[in-house]
């Protein structure tokens, strides 16, 4: 028969195993995405994230299940003695053995899934969900155990209904490992400073174990970003955004079949859509060129004289873009609603507004146009 | 054994007592002013001293080192007496210590909304003051070790190593981040440039939180909390682990406030680690104090001194795991440059500093006045009012930051951003006003504690020296198996040297990288040193506090790019002595400002915003319009850069005020072709002509890049 510690010993060096296992397990997974292409997208996978998320979070609740299915084990163990009974035992083995064979399957799961599914995230997935279920079948070992174990302590200790504190309260004691305060005395240090004393606890163990996790975790994250590199750095990140939101937007204006812009912008003269064009140039350009558009810090809109070309694609191009002091517009507005400010802004023509600004640039005549382009040609720089 | 006998000296904690309240209520004042111009911009009166930028470090410096600041001393020169056994070291030193920081913070206070600046958050002080702060903080050494050293207590209390801690770290973060070089009698350039001094900032930004708002109040909570409660501490050894484990890590921490800057990414990296293994640590303060508090929660419900710990303690506890969950980069994403991280300092202010700094007063002064309080019913109010205050401040900040942020980012499914930054502003107003009515209703609060107080005094009879005794120290005796720590709680210039370790290995491993190896900072060709006249603009930048609503750092972040330009790079801020990145958007970037806007806009904006973009908070400038610029700072500041490592040309330094005057002629006709008339020689046309340089050396080297490609 083996003593109490031995045995007390081998749970917790089974527990380790297991626990290692699903760590190797955890940072072997994120290997795969590094193998394979495009490998970094898959991080920002949210699906990736709640599971490896769900993992440690199992991972913790394991842990503290099995530091208080050692707490009961041991007292179960110490009350065994007393009686010199023989049950506890087997259960202490059953223990023992339901969480071997419990860790030799988590060591199994790695080299039993199979890589041939295409797609970058399959195998990710699988081994990930593989974890899980071995996380879950553990916990489920545990909570057995545990019951067993509890189970057995009601029948034998009699305690008047009214003395037994709420479940929480004791839930709460347990998980910290409180002691009585009737048995403070025992703890309490032999000094004191100006009337303080101190007890001397034991660390709440999911604090200690917080703690180890959080520099687990801690060292997982280097490896991933600084050795492996299988997780994006900064600029990384912005590029796979920069590319996906360009393909969704491509694909939307498609699908909506929009697709004006300089080259193929004409003058819109419908009455909506000067009046959406006139609704904007009251917003953004009113600061600048005054709402009669006769000039302020910014050029005249309604003279002859324009300075970056004054036929409608130089017009839509300077909006769209900017030019010197003229801020660009194509990030606030779309190229429909800028083809709009365009008419409205040609509409303004020979409107001769009261204190307006001199004139500026070029002369642009309208019916010129036709014939030969003033146009400055390249707006963007 | 023979008793001695003995005085404590409660003078010189009635005087630290006295300060603590009356900056409280001064800062408070200070911060609500600033909140209430967040959104009535016209509450700054138009003159350059009450305007946010220069009232918003007035608030912050105000509250940390007056009012947090006070109340440490007063709660380390009360319990380091009683922990130690013996009277304070020298009276003179200890009055030396009070009016030489009651000095600091009074030339602080009139420099600050002077517009003496470094523009570096909470070391914003001149050199002359910093210097000031690092021989008052020495005698404050002196007078604790020597305090320590004279003690009839052979080991020390763990108040104690956290006091030690303190006092050394500080020592070290304020000395390594005040590194300048003067230009003239109140004005300085940092020695470091850029990323360097941005990394060096946030450095000593983050550790000023973690030793000046945090480990000296943990001190003081371990001595006033079981004294109050009368019960023992829950854990020794936690103690003992949660102590090490915090200075050793908060050190490393600092760069998590520049997550997606242009920091290297491997110190960001480690910002986010150690941010994360600091959960625990932290959390060991807390459940030491909460725990030791086990079967007297009755005497919680009644006692308001032990409310105000509990909700300080659990306040901490809350800030201390959200700092870790800020520091995630996806979190930080979203939270940096908002509100969000305003309400989480806020979290950590006004209810671990405050609540703390309250509950230590409630405590001291009854005692040493030989009194009771005067009224617990107004100090429950007090305490009611204060949790309503902080509830009603934080939770609209965590709805702005939060939703202002998600706006930022929020694009239209054509590809445009769908809302321009002002309208993300306007639509936060209203919890901006709710924030303003929150940090009323604390500073009632804190009001109703001076009256209380103002009346238990009257009551009361002081005390001046309280009569104690002791034995002399003992030889060791050695009696049974001890904890191996004891040892060192015996040495306490051991303690010092080992903290003092122990906090300098994570600045060591992360600045002399970041100092020496050149691929963090890749160099750009294109970027050119300063001409004097930006220089000059670029001081009353600094000068009118416009980091503290405007950063300088675009992130790489889809929106971003967008909205303000390519995101920064570490090689353009190689000539930016101090950096201004910022850390709050209240408008908006700023990086690539140059050349966005004509100058007669710059012009009509700094006169008066609205004018320029309808709706906008930001306040008038007007005095640059008037104001001369004073040319004759032009050599020395041109000197103290070359002297820095900036390339001016051998001998610039004479001719530098030439070419003021060239480019200030040139931006006074474009702003004449646009019609504003002005003559050549006001700020104005300097901070034009900053503006209009900001962020625009890249494109220049975009331009080079492609007539060499032709």
């Amino acid at each position: 028969m083996l003593s109490a510690i031995t045995r007390k010993n081998r749970i917790s060096s089974r527990l380790k195993g297991v626990l290692m296992s699903i760590v190797l397990l955890t940072v072997t997974s994120s290997r795969v995405f590094a193998a394979e292409p495009p490998a970094p997208t898959s991080l920002n996978n949210p699906l990736a994230l709640t599971l490896v998320t769900l993992m440690i979070i199992l991972l913790i609740v394991i842990i503290m299940l099995g530091r208080l299915l050692l707490g009961l084990a041991e007292i179960k163990l110490q009350k065994e003695k007393e009686e010199k009974s023989n049950k506890g035992t087997t259960a202490a083995m059953l223990l023992v053995l339901l969480l071997s064979s419990v860790s030799a399957f988590a060591q199994d799961a790695v080299s039993e899934v199979p890589a041939t599914i295409g797609g970058l995230s399959a195998f990710a997935f699988y081994s990930m969900m593989a974890v899980l279920f071995v996380e879950l079948l553990i916990i489920l070992a545990l909570l057995i155990n545990m019951k067993f174990l509890l189970q057995k302590d009601k029948e034998t200790v009699f305690e008047p209904a009214f003395a037994r504190p709420p479940a929480i309260v004791a839930w709460w004691g347990r998980l910290n490992k409180f002691k009585p305060i009737e048995q403070e005395a025992a703890i309490e240090l032999d000094h004191e400073y100006d009337g303080i004393r101190e007890l001397d606890n034991r660390l709440p163990p999911w604090w200690l174990y917080g703690f180890y996790v959080t520099i687990i975790l801690s060292v997982v994250y280097l490896w991933r970003y600084h050795v492996a590199y299988s997780a994006p750095l900064s600029k990384e990140e912005f590029e796979i955004s920069m590319k996906e939101a360009d393909e969704k937007v491509k694909a939307y204006l498609e699908a909506k079949g929009e697709s004006v812009d300089e080259n193929t912008v004409t003058l819109l003269t419908d009455a909506g859509d000067l009046a959406a064009g006139k609704a904007i140039f009251n917003t953004a350009c009113v600061a600048c060129h005054k709402a009669d558009g006769g000039g302020l810090v910014g050029p005249n809109l309604t003279d002859e004289y324009w300075m970056h070309g004054g036929d409608v694609k130089n017009i839509f191009k300077t909006i769209k873009y900017g030019i010197n002091a003229m801020p660009q517009w194509q990030t606030s507005y779309s190229n429909k609603q800028i083809a709009q400010i365009t008419g409205y802004v040609k509409s303004l023509h020979g409107t001769n507004p009261p204190d307006a600004k001199a004139a500026e640039g070029e002369l642009y005549k309208e019916d010129a146009a036709a014939a030969g382009d003033t146009a400055v040609d390249s707006v963007k720089n | 054994m023979q008793m001695e006998k003995f005085y404590y000296d409660n003078k010189i904690v009635k005087a630290f007592g006295y300060a603590t309240v009356i900056f409280a209520v001064v800062g408070m004042l200070a911060g609500l002013w600033a909140a209430i111009q967040i959104y009535a911009p016209s509450t700054s009166l138009g003159l350059a001293p009450t305007t946010f930028g220069r009232i918003r470090p007035l608030h912050t410096n105000a509250i940390i080192f007056a009012f947090v600041g006070n109340s440490i001393f007063t709660g380390v020169y009360y319990s380091l007496q009683r922990l130690c056994k013996t009277r304070m070291f020298s009276d003179k030193l200890s009055w030396i210590h009070f009016w030489g920081w009651q000095l600091i913070i009074a030339s602080a206070a009139i420099t600050l909304l002077m517009g003496y600046t470094t523009g570096k958050e909470y070391a914003e002080l001149e050199w002359p003051i910093d210097i000031a702060i690092t021989l008052v903080w020495v005698v404050f050494g002196i007078n604790m070790f020597g305090t320590i050293l004279k003690r009839r207590e052979r080991h020390l209390y763990v108040a104690i190593w956290f006091y030690i801690a303190t006092w050394v770290t500080i020592a070290m973060l304020h000395i390594v981040n005040s590194f300048e070089i003067p230009v003239s009698f109140m004005k300085s350039y940092s020695w470091y440039a850029g990323v360097q001094d941005a990394l060096v900032q946030w450095w000593y930004g983050h550790n000023a939180v973690a030793f000046f708002l945090t480990t000296p109040i943990l001190g003081l909570m371990y001595y006033f909390l079981p004294k109050a409660a009368n019960r023992p501490v829950y854990s020794y050894r936690l103690s003992i682990i949660h102590f090490w484990a915090l200075i050793f890590l908060y050190i490393w921490a600092g760069p998590h406030h520049l997550l997606y800057t242009s920091l290297p990414d491997w110190a960001q990296s480690l910002g986010t680690v150690f941010s994360l293994m600091l959960i625990f640590p932290s959390w060991g303060g807390m459940l030491n104090g909460l725990f030791t508090l086990r079967g007297v929660w009755d005497k919680v419900r009644e006692e308001p001194i032990l409310k105000f710990m509990v909700v300080a303690i659990t306040c901490y506890g809350m800030a201390t795991l959200e700092g870790p969950l800020l520091s995630l980069k996806n979190v930080n994403a979203i939270a940096h440059f908002s509100d969000w991280i305003i309400a989480h300092v806020h979290i950590g202010g006004l209810g671990w500093n405050g609540f703390m700094a309250f509950a230590i007063m409630y405590y001291l002064i009854p005692k040493m006045w030989g009194t009771t309080l005067y009224s617990k019913k107004l100090a429950n109010n007090h305490f009611w009012l204060g949790t309503i205050g902080i509830i009603l401040y934080a939770v609209p900040l965590y709805w702005a930051g939060f939703s202002q942020s998600l706006m930022w980012k929020t694009f239209t499914p054509e590809g445009q951003l769908k809302f321009q930054f002002l309208e993300t502003v306007t639509n936060i107003i209203p919890m901006y006003v709710t924030r303003s009515v929150g940090g009323l209703v604390y500073l009632i609060g804190a009001l109703l504690m001076v009256y209380n107080l103002y009346k238990t005094i009257v009551q009361g009879k002081f005390i001046p020296n309280e009569e104690a005794e002791a034995a002399p120290l003992q030889k060791l005796e050695r009696h049974g198996k001890e904890h191996w720590h004891r040892w060192i709680e015996r040495r306490p210039v051991t303690l010092l040297v080992a903290s003092l370790i122990v906090v300098a290995i994570g600045g060591i491993l992360e600045f002399v990288p970041a100092f020496l190896v050149k691929s963090n900072v890749p160099t750009i060709a294109s970027v050119k040193p300063y001409t004097p006249l930006e220089l000059q603009g670029r001081d009353i930048y600094v000068r009118e506090g416009c980091y503290t609503c405007h950063s300088q750092m675009i992130r790489p972040f889809r929106d971003e790019v967008v909205r303000y330009g390519e995101y920064s790079k570490a090689g353009e801020f190689v000539y930016d002595h101090p950096f201004q990145w910022g850390s709050k958007r209240t408008g908006p970037d700023l990086a690539r400002i140059g050349g966005k806007y004509s100058d007669s806009w710059h012009y009509n904006h700094m006169d008066d915003p609205a004018s320029m973009s309808p709706g906008s908070v930001m306040p008038s400038y007007s005095w640059l319009l008037d104001n001369k610029l004073d040319t004759s700072s032009t050599p020395a500041k041109i000197r103290a850069m070359q002297k820095l490592g900036v390339p001016y040309p051998e001998g610039y330094d004479r001719k530098a005020n030439t070419d003021v005057k060239a480019q200030s002629e040139s931006i006074a006709a474009s702003l004449k072709k646009d019609k504003i008339e002005t003559p050549a020689d006001r700020e104005i046309i300097a901070l034009i002509a900053y503006l209009q340089r900001v962020g625009k050396d890249i494109k220049q080297e975009k331009k080079n890049e492609q007539t060499a490609l032709k």
